[in-house]
C-alpha cells in the first residue's frame, strides 16, 4: 500500500510540474505554433505504450519458459495499458494531424503502423475472452504478445524506413537540443508517464491477484 | 487560426486526461468491487 501510494504522489507532482512547463515556461516553437505543445504529452504517451507492450513481450517469454501465472497477470497488465495508451497515440496524432496537415487521417507509414499495433493488442484480448482454460489461454497470448511485439520497432522506425508525412524524431537529430527548456519539458513529461505506467501497473496487476483470489474461494465455496 | 490551433490543443490534453482519470477510477471501482467480493466469500467460507 506504501508503494502504490509513493507512486501516486510521484505521479501526481510530475504531472503537475511536466503542465506548469508546457502551458507556462516551454517557449512556443516558431514553426508550428501553439500546436506544437500536443508533441509533450503526445510521445510520452508513445514511449508508455511500446515501453507497456515491451514488458507483455518479456513477461510473455518468461511465461512459456517457467509456466507461471504470474508472468501471465503481469503481461495482460501491461497489455491493457499498452492498448489505452495506444488509443491515445491515435487520438492525440489526428487532433495535431488535423491543424497541421489539414486532414485527420492519412494512410501514411507511422500512423498505419501506429493502428496496426492497437489492432493486434486489441486481438490479444479477444483471444483471451475466447479461451476459458487458464493455461491454454496464457500461452496463446503469450505468443500473441511476443510476435506482436514485432510492430513497435516497425512503428519507431517507420519514418527511417519510409517517405512519410510524420515528423521526425527531432530528439536525435538536435531539433530539440537547441532548446533546453523544449528538451526538458519533455524529458519531465516521459518522467511523469513512466511513473504514471508504475502506479497502472501496480493497481492493475492487484486486480489480477485478486480476481485469482475470488476463483479460488469460489472453488473451495463450492467444495463444501 | 491560432485560436482554432488552441482549441485543438485542449482538445488534445482534455481528452488525454479524461481518457486516464476515466481509467484509474475505473480500476479503482472494479477493485474495490473485487474486494467486497473477497471478504463476502471468505465469511461464507467461516458460517
Amino acid at each position: 500500500m506504501l508503494r502504490l501510494k509513493i507512486l501516486l504522489v510521484a505521479s501526481t507532482l510530475l504531472m503537475l510540474v511536466a503542465l506548469f512547463m508546457v502551458f507556462v515556461s516551454v517557449p512556443t516553437d516558431a514553426g508550428q505554433g501553439v500546436i506544437q505543445r500536443i508533441f509533450y504529452f503526445h510521445v510520452p504517451v508513445a514511449w508508455v505504450a511500446f515501453f507497456a507492450f515491451f514488458i507483455t513481450f518479456v513477461a510473455g517469454i518468461v511465461y512459456l519458459t517457467n509456466r507461471s501465472q504470474k508472468w501471465d497477470m503481469i503481461a495482460s497488465a501491461s497489455a491493457e495499458i499498452g492498448l489505452v495508451f495506444t488509443t491515445l497515440i491515435l487520438i492525440t496524432g489526428s487532433i495535431w494531424a488535423r491543424p497541421v496537415w489539414g486532414v485527420w487521417w492519412t494512410w501514411d507509414a507511422r500512423l498505419t503502423a501506429s493502428l496496426v499495433l492497437w489492432l493486434i493488442y486489441l486481438s490479444y484480448f479477444i483471444i483471451r475472452s475466447y479461451i476459458s482454460d487458464e493455461d491454454r489461454r496464457a500461452r496463446f497470448a503469450a505468443v500473441v504478445g511476443i510476435i506482436g511485439f514485432v510492430d513497435v520497432p516497425v512503428v519507431a522506425l517507420s519514418i527511417q524506413l519510409s517517405r512519410t508525412q510524420h515528423p521526425p524524431a527531432m530528439i536525435f537529430q538536435g531539433g530539440l537540443a537547441g532548446s533546453m527548456s523544449m528538451l526538458a519539458t519533455l524529458l519531465v513529461s516521459v518522467a511523469a508517464f513512466t511513473v504514471l505506467y508504475a502506479l497502472l501497473m501496480e493497481v492493475r496487476v492487484r486486480i489480477k491477484k485478486d480476481e485469482r483470489e475470488i476463483k479460488k474461494l469460489k472453488e473451495a465455496c463450492a467444495d463444501e | 487560426m491560432n485560436s482554432d490551433n488552441l482549441w485543438y490543443l485542449f482538445a488534445a490534453y482534455g481528452i488525454i486526461w479524461l481518457a486516464v482519470f476515466g481509467y484509474v477510477v475505473m480500476l479503482v471501482s472494479r477493485q474495490r468491487a473485487m474486494r467486497r467480493d473477497i471478504d463476502a466469500l471468505k465469511k461464507e467460507l467461516k458460517k
